[in-house]
């Protein structure tokens, strides 16, 4: 049932059956398309803004969780999520944890990665940096953390895993083309959430 | 400014390999080192395809080990297009270094094709520390000559063509063999088999006038096989096997009147970074860059007559790519134009693996589409740290046209 909840949900937001490619313009002109864009350009607003800067400050007193940064791209990519990112340094390897806030639904979703160090980080640093750190949690330990912080604080839930990938395929938005977008791609950005590394 | 100047060193070796290392004071000793091996080791010459047209050698990371008598410098190798092979036995993926070896007053350098068995740890890239690899080196020397193979077993070496070339090889592996009664992954066992490996290449012919291509000639299949003699595995399958490589492609450009241009992996030129014009958004840590009629060719067969037809993937709506512009910790502010750089040389890769992977292949032009957008989606992701490419975006930033170079993606820092 939970699927025709959130697919049905979608459907206020995402035109049913026109291309985003070959009728981009009609695309731009449904209703649903403008119903979407309201809701984000409001997320995006300048007096808006503290709203995630907020988000932002409840990691605050995390000496590793500070560092999150802002990377939600409501304008151009228009993410239906904010993005909160944060690199993490682990035997030896640049990975990072990403951390995904709907404002669609009051759901989240986390996902690790790895990441090619060069150029932006040199061997060594990665290792100055693993050294440096005496904070003893691995990545794992962070991300449950993180989750301790959105669900308590925030009051939001993670998103079923079970229900990412699954399609709804009379749907498309921007580079994602009819059957291919999925409720991850409905209720948070255009992105292929891969396997966690 | 250090910080200004720390990142475009940083570029510089990007471009050239995607790795880097820049540390003070070994920096310089490291970097002749590096001069000499770059002098040395001439890839193109190698008659195997792959190394030749698909390897690339990391010489800005040159690692020295010393043991009694032995200075080895080694650095490590690899596949612009991993080539991955089903196996019983041996691990799905090659690996390739190259090594000099220093000895009472002689010097010799080797370039090495590592098979690992299965069973074995993966290969640790030096060859100074292989107690737990089990596998075989086909060893070259710097100009291509095949110089026969070296088996290991859980770290010992032996020198099974018996060419005195390898002697100094084997004895420098085994300066670090101990050997050890404990049980190990590999059964011990003195036998071993023959390996063949077969790649098939296909030459083309392309004759251009300036970046249009006016005919694109096939020339013929070439099929290269070389063979390996590997530690048997003694508690493995018996049966020889016959790997296949991916099949690559060699297109020979020349221009209208004939006149030769060079040989390329890929029937179009590279992307030019100068396609992209990164803009940062104000107040926010992102950076991003709209590009309008991105294309590349791949010859694709079309069924049911098998006839040859050049595709032309190309997006001509907008295509944004965004990446922070400041790496928190890292080597500071990324401008502009290394953000450039970096997104024109991610572009590329995305595209020779795409043309690797189905050149001549009886795909149609939308599974080709699919697969090189999310390559490219997860490749820039991962390159650049969190980056993003958007497709089909509604982006207000304009978007600049999409420019090719002749030999490489160029450097806009």
């Amino acid at each position: 049932m939970i699927y025709e909840v959130l697919a049905n949900y979608a459907y206020m937001f995402y035109p049913k059956n026109v291309c985003p490619w070959d009728e981009r313009e009609k695309y731009l002109e449904t209703v649903e398309y403008k119903r979407l864009k309201k809701l984000i350009d409001y997320f995006d607003s300048e007096e808006n803004i503290k709203i995630r800067d907020n988000i932002r400050k409840e990691f605050d007193n995390d000496i590793i969780l500070k560092e999150f940064q802002d990377f939600s791209i409501l304008d151009s990519s228009k993410d239906r999520c904010f993005t909160f990112f944060v690199n993490v340094f682990e035997g030896g390897e640049l990975l990072s944890i990403t951390l995904y806030i709907s404002f669609i639904i009051p759901y989240y979703v986390i996902k690790k990665g790895w990441h090619h160090a060069e150029p932006w980080f040199t061997k060594e640093r990665i290792k100055e940096l693993e050294s440096q750190n005496l904070d003893n949690r691995k990545i794992e330990d962070l991300i449950l953390d993180i989750e301790k912080i959105v669900e308590e604080k925030l009051f939001y839930q993670k998103f079923p895993e079970a229900l990412m990938h699954t399609l709804i395929n009379d749907i498309g938005f921007q580079g994602v083309s009819q059957g291919h977008f999925n409720l991850y791609n409905a209720f948070f950005n255009n992105q292929n959430i891969y396997e966690n590394t | 400014m250090i910080m200004k100047r720390s990142i475009k060193y940083s570029v510089c070796f990007f471009m050239a390999l995607f790795l880097l290392s820049c540390n003070n004071d070994e920096l310089d000793k490291n970097q002749e080192n590096a001069k000499v091996a770059k002098t040395e080791l001439e890839l193109a010459k190698f008659s195997n395809p792959n190394i030749a047209n698909n390897v690339e050698a990391d010489f800005e990371n040159v690692n020295e080990t010393e043991k009694d008598d032995f200075k080895i410098l080694e650095f490590s190798a690899k596949e612009k297009v991993v080539n991955t092979f089903e196996s019983d036995v041996l691990q799905n993926q090659l690996k390739y270094q190259g090594v000099t070896i220093e000895n009472e007053g002689k010097s010799k350098s080797y370039f090495l094709e590592v098979y690992a068995l299965a069973k074995s740890a993966v290969y640790p890239e030096t060859i100074a520390n292989l107690k737990d690899f089990s596998g075989g080196l086909n060893v070259y020397s710097f100009n291509g000559e095949n110089l026969g193979s070296v088996v290991i077993r859980n770290g010992q070496a032996n020198n099974i063509s018996g060419r005195e070339d390898l002697d100094i090889l084997t004895k420098a592996i085994n300066l670090f063999y101990a050997s050890s009664n404990i049980t190990s992954k590999i059964p011990l066992c003195d036998r071993t088999y023959t390996q063949t490996v077969e790649q098939a290449q296909d030459i083309w012919r392309v004759i251009s006038q300036g970046p249009k291509i006016l005919e694109v000639i096939y020339v013929g299949e070439k099929i290269t096989r070389t063979t390996n003699i590997l530690p048997y595995p003694c508690d493995g399958p018996v049966d020889i096997e016959v790997i296949k490589l991916q099949r690559i492609a060699q297109y020979s450009h020349y221009s209208e009147n004939g006149q030769y241009l060079g040989d390329s992996s890929s029937l179009d030129l590279p992307p030019s970074c100068e396609s992209f014009n990164f803009t940062s958004k104000p107040g926010a840590n992102w950076q991003e860059a709209s590009v309008k009629n991105i294309y590349f060719r791949v010859i694709l067969i079309t069924l049911p007559n098998h006839i040859q037809i050049t595709q032309v993937i190309s997006f001509p709506q907008a295509v944004s790519f965004g990446m922070p512009v400041d790496y928190n910790k890292g080597n500071g502010n990324v401008s502009a134009g290394v953000a450039a750089t970096v997104s024109a040389r991610i572009l590329q890769l995305a595209m020779d693996d795409t043309v690797a992977k189905f050149a001549r292949s009886t795909a149609s032009e939308l599974t080709v589409r699919l697969y090189f957008q999310e390559k490219l989606m997860k490749e820039y992701r991962d390159y650049t740290n969190g980056g993003i490419v958007n497709f089909n975006t509604t982006s207000s930033i304009p978007a600049t046209q999409y420019k090719t170079n002749t030999l490489s993606s160029g450097n806009c820092d």
